[in-house]
């Protein structure tokens, strides 16, 4: 992908915030996953908006690491989300 | 407000014009089954009764069926839980243990109704709910509370409602013979709830129909030193809650959207404990100290 890709969440999906952890139910399957603090602060990033370059810019001056670095895990829990069908890329 | 067909030994006799649900246990026949389709299937787990094969009516009527034969008819929204077959030397309360278990979980479920695989108890005039899988000691311990003075308001399967409340579900208490045992020293005066739940009935006081504030939720759990409380993470207790819920593996998107919110509800708003119960034997004093230890929440 792209870093100038967006992703769009799945309107089966349902989020809350619970301590801080992310949890997600997928309507569609009747499935729970949860996602670490990082995890739920990229999910967050990117249902705003972000792509996955401004996702992982955000994320590197948050957590001081460099950009490489935070790009390969933006795009490690997006490849995670898409494979269990809970984003798409945007006009996908 | 249930109504009744038959007089159940641990129910009062209802006389209600528009009751919430109705319970027929007389066996009738359902012959002509139109085009229902497979709608949960459940493997038997070596407890509660083993294997349950529900159908379901383009209608939406439910139709309940356990390994041992029994099987049940739930009509669409709930309202109304009727017996169409059970083996021939099944009592009253046989069949009663499989009405007010399960099949009304389902039928509450159908009404809308999130509900919890927990006891609840009533402490300083807070519910506290303790959570755990058949066998975890969800019924003892609520006993053993009983025993102390303390009311109880359900003893295995709990609703909660959207503002974290609870009343009492119904006014009998299933037990392991056990315990029976251990609280009342004589099992032989408690009827079987069901032959192959290895459970006892007792009469538990009605306690009305006031709602009370969930106050905490203990995970019941063996480990660590008996008695002790070990606060856990909205995290963990958000994926022992949805363990815990009651019908959340039915395929209804609309009720699990419903508990995914009561559950994630819950883990943010009130405090979760492990909890390790006390013995029956060894027990006494299990309100006063639960009090104690829970005294912040409870106030």
């Amino acid at each position: 992908m792209p870093p100038e890709t967006k992703l769009v969440a799945s309107n089966e999906v349902l989020t809350r915030m619970v301590g801080d952890e992310l949890v997600l139910l997928d309507l569609a399957r009747g499935v729970y996953y949860g996602l670490n603090p990082t995890g739920a602060r990229i999910w967050e990033l990117l249902v705003e908006g972000a792509s996955i370059r401004d996702a992982a810019t955000r994320l590197a001056e948050e957590h001081e690491v460099a950009l490489e670095e935070a790009e390969r895990e933006v795009r490690r829990i997006v490849e995670e989300l898409r494979e269990r069908e809970l984003v798409t890329p945007a006009g996908a | 407000m249930l109504a009744s067909s038959r007089e159940l030994p641990f129910l009062p006799a209802i006389d209600h014009q528009a009751p919430d649900l109705t319970l027929d246990l007389e066996r009738t026949p359902v012959p002509h089954r139109n085009a229902v389709t497979r709608w949960y299937e459940r493997a038997s787990d070596g407890e509660d009764g083993g294997s349950l094969v529900i159908d379901r009516s383009a209608a939406g009527d439910l139709f309940l069926r356990f390994t041992d034969g029994t099987e049940f008819q739930i009509s669409a929204g709930g309202r109304n839980i009727g017996l169409i077959a059970a083996p021939e030397q099944y009592t009253t309360g046989d069949l009663a243990a499989y009405a007010l278990g399960p099949v009304l979980a389902v039928a509450l479920h159908l009404q809308g109704a999130a509900l919890l695989h927990a006891s609840a108890v009533v402490l300083r005039n807070r519910a506290v709910l303790f959570a755990g899988d058949s066998g975890s000691g969800k019924s003892t311990i609520a006993a053993l509370l009983q025993r102390e003075g303390y009311t109880v308001l359900s003893d295995d399967v709990t609703e909660v409602s959207e503002t974290l409340t609870v009343a009492a579900a119904m006014p009998a208490i299933r037990l392991w013979p056990d315990a029976v045992r251990a609280l009342f020293g004589d099992d032989a005066a408690f009827p079987d709830r069901a032959p192959s739940w290895d459970k006892k009935v007792v009469t538990v006081p009605s306690p009305g129909e006031e709602r009370y504030a969930v106050a905490a939720v203990l995970l019941l759990d063996r480990h660590g030193d008996v008695g002790a409380l070990t606060r856990v993470t909205p995290a963990v207790a958000w994926r022992e809650l949805i363990a815990h819920a009651y019908t959340g593996r039915l395929p209804d998107p609309p009720m699990i959207a419903r508990i995914f919110d009561l559950t994630t509800h819950i883990a943010t708003q009130v405090p979760v404990y492990r909890f390790h119960p006390p013995s029956m034997a060894a027990a006494h004093d299990s309100g006063a100290l639960l009090e104690s230890a829970l005294a912040e929440h409870l106030r």
